[in-house]
């Protein structure tokens, strides 16, 4: 048996990427569009691929914002109030005609056409440790208010930006929709109500692997260790998703704060390293050895499988019994920000169940916003099938071994960092 | 007058260098000699809160000790790979430039191409590409085990656990073919430069064609063989990439390591200290060899 060759496309596609130093959670992004492009209607998938008028329709956007401009009053009843500014990750919103994010009928454009603000929208979060260290740290810990008024980081960056007190509160009386947020997303230790932050998408941590070439069930993360697999599985260079595996597989707890948890976890972790059992700690550049077999089994990402099955049908994605990690990315407002009012409206407008149908449809991520499942079963068709998926939509036995990775205090997330750093390349 | 004129003549006689360095001086200033002194400052202070942007100058040396004390292994193994990358580079490179500077004839300007071809295509592709290659499943591994020969390599250490990506010998391998032009080329233009009546004259003298070599075209050609090795050593031993993609968490070099302290661990002093200490050590090796070469007669 040998493994299915890459084709040069892919690879050529993993070298771009690589060479951009993309983050997982943006190859993610990418990832769910293509298999959006893939589930959904024909139309969507031609609006995914052709962008080769993206100028003249973005010149066409903003023309018509300008009209809404004009003609709307100041709606705002908090600071600032006509427009908002949004930075997100690549391909994480659903796009109109020649992949334009606030063509009409998007998103954006029923969002600017409903309150009368013009919504600035970027794309340029691509990595939560290169924007904290060139935008977050040097301005927000200077005291001076950054250009966006909305950002996405991943929960454990927005709980460190809480905890250094970068983020204003959320204006609540203007979001009545927050009612709708999942109800896992209330009780994380670091933000209790979810009062400074809603999250915007989430995902799934698991171990992947194909039975033919592993030769037996894995069902633990343990079992990545068997002789059988020496040298042949890889982890993750997320520190959060590694180690939190690590530790649920130890009997502990990583939604609680356990910093000798997750000593334990990396001592393991190393002694593995040592006994070479493990060949690479990965970003996305996993899916190439598992697709070619230098890597039989590997901790991924919920949407990098879900796009790889459908080259490799015996691909498996497990949820380990002691189960696993679950990551979202949320939307915060950075201290100082001058439109908070307007940020305030657009979470409403993205947490309103069809509206957060809509973006569920085109990225493919798990939905922090409840009824998400129904509004799809009920718009039928292809759609229907969405809401099946147990990767988009896990079931509640799933979801219970499903934890969040505490936040703990600075000292000990830098300990468990530098640590991380020296098992992943010592 | 005159004397006076002369005189002034002559000042601007003596300044004319001077202003036609200003461009590359300022440029040295701005670009190398600033940003030195403030990595230097920054390795010198301390940042009390990782998460703010605020240094105290200290003028502690601690970072340096950690720096050190911390990466002994990793500073090791990356001055280990490069040197193997360059001696590997030299093994492969020198018979190669000399090869198309004294017997490619016609062809000599198609082997140079070739030579340059593959930087035609991305440093990662290319890398990536060995990947595919290399392979446990690939082409390379295949041919070898119809070969039955991989029980040999294993014993020799060259395959380990049945493969040959993610150790050592890949990220050699790696930073060997990556930089191999960069030793290729300073050794051919030293060749090429080399008057071939000199050989004749060796041969006239009863050097037998080995003798000629060692006596007359080897150290003719060393300043192409010293200043292939710093363009070969040097960059090798920060590269990050190859060990990234061809090795395994076993065989990390410092550029990794200097990238996880700014980025994962917002710790800007010490991945100051650990880049000035590389510096420090890839300067003092240089010398170093330098001086065993005698390269102060090379080089003039």
């Amino acid at each position: 048996m040998k493994g299915t060759p890459m084709s040069d496309d892919e690879m050529l596609r993993q070298a771009i990427q690589m060479s951009r130093d993309l983050s997982r959670r943006r190859f993610l992004r990418n990832a769910g569009m293509a298999a959006g492009g893939l589930v959904l209607s024909p139309a969507l998938l031609a609006a995914c691929g052709d962008d080769t008028k993206s100028t003249t329709a973005t010149t066409n956007a903003d023309s018509s914002t300008d009209a809404v401009r004009k003609v709307e009053p100041d709606t705002g009843t908090g600071i600032g109030g006509k427009s908002v500014t949004f930075s997100n990750w690549e391909t994480y919103i659903d796009t109109g005609e020649n992949d334009n994010a606030s063509a009409a009928g998007t998103t954006i454009d029923r969002f600017q056409k409903e309150t009368g603000i013009t919504m600035d929208y970027k794309v340029d979060f691509n990595d939560n440790d290169e924007y904290f260290n060139k935008i977050f740290s040097p301005n927000l810990g200077t005291g001076k208010p950054i250009d966006p008024d909305v950002v996405a980081p991943s929960y454990w960056m927005a709980a460190r930006l809480l905890g250094l007190g970068w983020l204003e509160k959320l204006p609540m009386g203007a979001i009545p929709n927050h009612k709708n947020l999942a109800d896992q997303y209330l009780n994380l230790s670091w933000d209790d109500g979810a009062a400074y932050h809603m999250p915007w998408q989430a995902g799934i941590t698991g171990i992947a692997y194909d039975p033919s070439r592993t030769g037996f069930e894995i069902k633990s993360f343990k079992d990545l260790f068997d002789d059988r697999l020496e040298g042949k599985i890889s982890l993750l260079k997320e520190v959060r998703d590694t180690v939190g595996c690590a530790m649920l597989d130890m009997g502990k707890d990583p939604s609680k704060p356990d910093l000798d948890g997750a000593m334990a976890a990396l001592d393991f972790i190393d002694e593995m390293r040592g006994k070479d059992k493990i060949r690479q700690f990965t970003g996305n550049e996993y899916l190439q050895p598992l697709s070619n077999g230098d890597v039989k089994a590997c901790l991924a990402w919920s949407g990098d499988i879900v796009q790889l099955q459908r080259k490799q049908p015996n691909l498996k994605f497990v949820i380990p019994e002691a189960g696993s990690m679950q990551w979202f990315d949320t939307m915060v407002i950075p201290k100082g920000a001058k439109n908070t009012n307007a940020a305030a409206q657009w979470m409403n407008f993205v947490y309103d169940v069809d509206n957060a149908a809509l973006i569920t449809e085109f990225v493919q991520y798990v939905s922090p916003v409840k009824g998400v499942r129904e509004a799809l079963e009920a718009k039928g068709g292809d759609t229907a099938l969405l809401a099946e998926s147990q990767v988009l939509f896990p079931d509640d036995a799933t979801q219970k071994r499903l934890k969040i990775f505490a936040s703990l205090p600075q000292k000990d997330e830098l300990a468990i960092q530098e640590r991380f750093n020296n098992v992943k390349g010592a | 007058m005159a004397a006076a004129d002369d005189t002034k003549s002559l000042r601007r006689a003596r300044f004319a260098p001077y202003g036609l360095l200003s461009p590359g001086l300022i440029w040295l200033a701005l670009f190398f000699l600033v940003p030195l002194a403030t990595l230097i400052r920054l390795s010198l202070s301390e940042k009390p809160n990782a998460f703010l942007p605020e240094y105290n100058f200290t003028g502690s040396t601690a970072n340096f000790s950690s720096a050190i004390g911390d990466n002994t292994d990793v500073l090791g193994r990356s001055f280990l790979y490069a040197a193997a990358a360059t001696i590997a580079a030299i093994l492969i490179g020198y018979p190669l430039a000399y090869f198309v500077a004294f017997r490619a004839g016609k062809y000599r300007t198609i082997l140079l191409g070739l030579v340059i071809l593959p930087f035609y295509t991305s440093f990662l592709i290319r890398t990536l590409a060995w990947k595919s290659l290399l392979a446990d499943e690939g082409p390379v591994l295949r041919f070898l085990s119809s070969l039955k020969v991989d029980s040999l390599l294993e014993a020799v250490g060259v395959m380990q656990n049945g493969r040959v990506l993610n150790t050592s010998l890949s990220v050699i391998g790696g930073l060997t073919y990556n930089f191999l032009a960069f030793m290729i080329l300073p050794i051919y233009v030293s060749l090429e430069k080399i008057d071939v009546r000199l050989l004749d004259a060796a041969q006239d003298l009863y050097n037998s064609p080995r003798a000629a070599f060692r006596r007359v075209v080897l150290p003719l050609s060393m300043p192409g063989v010293f200043a292939g090795t710093l363009l070969v050593f040097i960059p090798a031993a920060g590269d990050f990439v190859n060990a990234e993609l061809l090795g395994g968490p076993n065989n990390a070099m410092i550029g990794s390591k200097v990238k996880d302290l700014l980025f994962n661990q917002s710790d800007y002093p010490s991945a100051a200290a650990l880049s000035l200490v590389f510096m420090v050590l890839i300067t003092a090796g240089v010398l170093l060899y330098a001086k065993v070469l005698g390269t102060d007669e090379l080089v003039g």
